[in-house]
């Protein structure tokens, strides 16, 4: 294994990353904008209802809440199938793929270089912060939990990426399709909203499937609004999905890959 | 160039948008589906917001839904005709040279050929919905137009400030990134009624942002809790944030020199 080249390809993506300054700052600057517009409307919604708890989630929590998934979101961004997109649109995907590394691990750590720089800029800073406002007692289980959770939910939505980006070896423009995945992610895992607050049923449906780890499930471990025996659960259910994803990514890139042999001739 | 040339014009660039967007049959089809998915998703979590309390003061799951659609359909009728990502690649690319040397105005020739086609799609489910809850709080017909003439006069507005904003974009930044942010901060706070985000908000996205001439405020008359008068100050002020816009677009376009060179 060529450790240099992924180290490499760590360090291309945040110097590109930090080559358009603004532009990061500016998105971060949003992000932050959102997490803020969420808690006003949830503000409104608590002081509209006048109750002090809404399914075991009081207004300090909520606030809470939606900072640690601000945190998490600094780091499950959709980099890996924008990158093949781009890739496949200039061309270039070819030159890559002839290149003596693994492809799609070298993909994974272009992905990872934008993603630490956010993981350092935002991510922990942020959790840190919470940490200290929530003067939350984190124990020895709910911190091991949560680490195992946060690297489980990455390595799911980098799968779920790579899988998007092998379709557009085959249909060239991803970006709607990346943008679907990624509402259907935030909106089930737990950005919009705590997934308690959906239905008892739906919301059990929602911990089989595997948005839950990316926000909800570590941001209710982390409040402790969530039991021992559902995060057991939910780590085990998502160690199951990821191995699943794993092997239809497999295949899926098998199938890819000929289309980039055939477009080379 | 007279009024009857221009919509001509609009009318071919909107032809030839569609026979482009379609001639990419899965990423078209992907793309009318995601736009639908921002009304679909605003009431998924309306409808669980109300399931598990009351809501927003004085504000009812329909009247909610409804002021959603409205905004869906706001930021659908803007991304129909400004894709601030494509604009400002297109001036990146110098792909604008040949259109602005015809002999149009420069926001007709913004406005017919810098669209995002499929977001018709994301303006019809918001349409749906709206009708949709207009029905369920048995509106009266002509309190809907009223709305509709409100709100279209608001969409106007908010549809040339959106267009000056890309042009400064480009000026400042040459990045496309803060426009795309900047939409989708605003469909999230347009979502809801803007007196929630506190004064300052509120006044922000009354004047500087105005995104709350649109669809707050046409919204609010209609449900009663704003007065005529107050509305009448409302299509004023629309009126001058369009005339402004529509002046600053052009003294910005001065400045204007395209990738291309």
């Amino acid at each position: 294994m060529n450790v240099g080249s992924y180290l490499g390809a760590i360090e291309m993506s945040i110097k590109a990353d930090l080559a358009y300054k603004a532009d990061y700052l500016l998105n971060l600057f949003f992000k932050f904008l959102q997490v803020l517009l969420l808690i006003f409307i949830w503000t409104a919604i608590y002081l509209g209802t006048k109750v002090s708890s809404i399914r075991g989630f009081t207004l300090p929590d909520i606030y809470l809440y939606f900072l640690v998934v601000y945190a998490l979101r600094s780091l499950m961004n959709m980099n890996l199938p924008y990158e093949m997109e781009d890739l496949v649109l200039d061309g270039n995907i070819a030159v890559n793929y002839t290149r003596p590394v693994n492809f799609p691990l070298q993909l994974f750590f272009m992905g990872f270089g934008e993603d630490l720089l956010s993981i350092l800029l935002t991510g922990i800073p942020i959790l840190i912060f919470a940490l200290a406002i929530s003067h939350a007692m984190l124990s020895a289980f709910s911190i091991a939990a949560f680490v195992i959770e946060v690297l489980l939910a990455y390595a799911i939505i980098s799968v779920i990426g790579f899988l998007i980006g092998t379709m557009s070896l085959k249909f060239v423009y991803i970006s709607s399709l990346i943008n679907i995945t990624w509402l259907i992610v935030l909106l089930l895992g737990g950005g919009v909203m705590p997934l308690n607050f959906f239905p008892a049923t739906i919301q059990h449906m929602l911990l089989m499937l595997p948005f839950a780890i990316v926000l909800y499930v570590p941001a209710a471990t982390f409040l402790g609004t969530i039991s021992n025996s559902t995060i057991l659960f939910s780590i085990g259910i998502s160690t199951v999905w990821l191995v699943v994803l794993l092997g239809i990514a497999t295949v899926a890139w098998n199938r890819a890959r000929k289309l980039i042999a055939s477009a080379r001739g | 160039m007279g009024i009857a040339d221009s919509i001509r014009f609009y009318l071919a660039s909107q032809y030839l948008a569609w026979k482009t967007a379609i001639s990419y049959r899965f990423s078209f089809v992907l793309w009318l589906i995601y736009s639908t998915f921002s009304e679909i998703y605003a009431v998924i979590a309306i409808t669980v917001i109300y399931t598990v309390s009351s809501g927003i003061a004085g504000w009812s799951y329909y009247q909610m839904l409804l002021l959603s659609a409205a905004a869906t359909m706001v930021l659908g009728a803007i991304y129909y005709h400004i894709e601030s990502r494509m604009v400002v690649n297109k001036m990146r690319n110098g792909g604008y040279d040949g259109l602005f040397s015809k002999p149009y105005g420069l926001v007709t020739i913004m406005l017919s050929t810098s669209g995002g086609t499929t977001e018709i799609s994301g303006f019809v489910s918001g349409l749906l919905v709206f009708a949709y809850s207009a029905i369920k709080l048995r509106l009266p017909l002509e309190s809907v137009l009223v709305y509709l003439a409100v709100f279209g006069i608001g969409t106007f507005a908010l549809l040339l400030f959106v267009l000056m904003l890309t042009a400064l974009t480009y000026l400042l930044f040459k990045s496309s990134s803060f426009m795309n942010n900047f939409l989708g901060f605003l469909s999230t706070a347009a979502s809801y009624p803007i007196n929630i985000y506190g004064p300052v908000f509120s006044l922000l996205f009354t004047v500087v942002v105005p995104i709350g001439i649109a669809t707050y405020y046409p919204a609010g008359m209609i449900f009663g809790k704003i007065s005529p008068g107050a509305i009448a100050i409302v299509i004023v002020l629309s009126v001058l944030v369009g005339a402004i816009s529509y002046k600053l677009f052009y003294a910005i376009m001065k400045h204007y020199s395209s990738g291309g060179g």
